[in-house]
């Protein structure tokens, strides 16, 4: 069903609460985890690329 | 490399704006005279777009310039640019469906807008996918600039035709952004936005240099090394 | 110069026509492929399902989805028929006799693309008069606008069709991967289609059909240039 905007007002604040709520949550979990991964990687990177160059520096 | 460089200014200046945007939004700017504190989703949900843009901007160019110039370096970055863009292409319709739900009652309408970014989701999707499945790193980088470009140009005309599809029988809302205060909050999270995403693609970008660098010396011929664990593109 | 590439693309042409006709198998199993989408459809909604009011055309809700799925089970196709049209040439020694092809990689495109689109075409002159048996509509009233639309239609359909499954031709998950890289960008064409065909059906009060038509005219062009523009780097190498 949809709803007026009128009807909108009409929701109590705490459901305001809970929706603002979870539209910024989303958003910071997705790119939190995304960044967080983003960095572990980039670190095994690196390390792999400085064995891998020592060890083709060995060979 | 200027690319890691400009990336750590970005992600310098991304974070107290993100901190002066989210106080600018969720306080600091007026409630909506229609649609209350709800609309104050519009600071994370708008925002998103311009990510969204920005990154598949680059991820278009660089797979431009990758197909005639060959450097790999502008794959690294056109993959980088589509990654970030899925990113917030997720975030801006999680929270696109999220807005709606108070405001329209049901978590999908069918807006043309959204929808439209529902569609360029699966677009950019189906290139990381289609990349996970080519070992050979010419190819995958050749098939995914090709992929890119295809699905790229293509949104305009996805746009239209949504657009056209759904007028007839809906009334395209946009909140008020009349109000100063909500203009600045806005433009500021903008910003605090574009600037995330650019530090994310540097970071993406240095993931897949180094990345095909140990791929590169582990299948060097001379090399006795065992390598660091199986390199991914 | 651009005379040696229309023959080259006539030859192209000429050859899968031609492999197609002795392939007759394969061209009918397609046909009834299409065939049997429909029919499932049929059973899906079913002929009892609740009438339409009256303003949106009246009739069964089965008539009034049928143009939808009538375009999804072409769509379905012409997947099947741009995929095969590689494969074929993979199975005879790969898409390097494609590449050793003398001449413009643009010349190939067109050739492939041609080809494709006279066996959907053709396809469709089969397809539609069942649908229209199975869904009871009334297709003969209207023949040229519908034969109109499904040609705009079908031109986006093989000119992408042709270009991923060349691109995809190689990969082990093609059959995943083609109709998943696919369908995205066809689902313009596909509105436009759906759109402009039961306008055609039912008709069309506030004028709206050109506005469809015009969006498949440039989907296809826009479709066409990009393609040909890089249709030699998707054979390459």
């Amino acid at each position: 069903m949809r709803r007026t905007p009128g009807q909108a007002e009409e929701e109590k604040p705490m459901d305001s609460f809970t929706y603002v709520t979870a539209a910024y949550g989303v958003t910071a979990v997705f790119v939190t985890v995304y960044t967080w991964s983003l960095e572990r990687r980039l670190r095994r990177a690196r390390i792999a690329a400085l064995e891998a160059r020592h060890s083709e520096g060995e060979a | 490399m200027t690319v890691v460089r400009l990336g750590r200014i970005a992600g310098v200046v991304a974070v107290p704006l993100v901190a002066i945007g989210l106080y600018l939004g969720l306080f600091w700017a007026p409630e909506d005279a229609m649609m209350g504190q709800v609309q104050r989703i519009m600071y994370v949900h708008f925002p998103s777009w311009i990510a969204v843009g920005l990154a598949y901007l680059v991820g278009f160019v660089c797979s431009v310039v990758y197909l005639v110039r060959r450097n790999p370096k502008f794959d690294y970055m056109a993959q980088a640019g589509v990654e970030v863009g899925v990113l917030f292409n997720a975030t801006g319709l999680v929270t696109g469906s999220i807005w709606g739900r108070p405001t329209w009652g049901v978590w999908w309408t069918w807006d043309p807008r959204l929808t439209t970014t529902a569609i360029m989701l699966v677009i950019f999707v189906g290139y990381l996918l289609v990349r996970a499945f080519l070992d050979d790193p010419d190819a995958r980088a050749r098939v995914g600039a090709l992929v890119a470009i295809m699905g790229f140009v293509t949104v305009p005309i996805v746009y239209f035709s949504v657009r056209w599809w759904r007028t007839l029988h809906q009334i395209q809302s946009s909140p008020n952004t009349v109000d100063h205060n909500m203009v600045v909050a806005l433009r500021v999270m903008m910003v605090a936005f574009a600037a995330g995403a650019c530090y994310l693609m540097s970071r993406r970008y240095e993931v897949a240099r180094l990345e095909a660098l140990v791929e590169g010396l582990e299948y060097a011929p001379d090399t006795g090394a065992g390598g660091g664990g199986k390199a991914h593109g | 110069m651009i005379r040696a590439e229309l023959q080259r693309s006539w030859v192209l042409l000429w050859k899968d026509l031609l492999i197609e006709r002795r392939a007759k198998a394969a061209f009918n199993a397609m046909a009834f492929f299409a065939g049997v989408v429909l029919l499932t459809f049929g059973f899906a909604v079913g002929p009892d399902a609740p009438g339409v009011a009256v303003e949106t055309g009246g009739g069964t809700l089965l008539q009034h989805l049928s143009p939808g799925l009538v375009w999804v089970a072409i769509l379905f196709t012409s997947q099947l028929a741009a995929d095969r049209s590689f494969q074929l040439e993979l199975e005879r020694g790969g898409l390097d006799a494609l590449r050793v092809y003398p001449g413009d990689r643009k010349a190939l495109y067109f050739g492939k693309l041609l080809a494709n689109l006279a066996i959907l075409l053709l396809m469709e002159a089969v397809l539609l008069p069942f649908a229209g048996i199975l869904y009871s509509l009334d297709l003969w009233a209207r023949l040229p606008q519908l034969a109109g639309v499904a040609v705009l239609t079908t031109l986006a359909l093989s000119a992408t069709g042709t270009f991923y499954a060349a691109l995809t031709a190689n990969l082990r998950a093609r059959q995943v991967l083609l109709p998943l890289l696919l369908f995205p960008v066809l689902i313009p064409v596909l509105l436009a289609a759906v759109k402009a065909t039961g306008l055609v059906l039912r008709g069309d009060p506030m004028n709206e059909l050109a506005s469809w038509v015009k969006l498949l005219g440039a989907a296809d062009v826009l479709f066409l240039i990009v393609a040909a523009l890089t249709f030699e780097y998707v054979v390459e190498e």
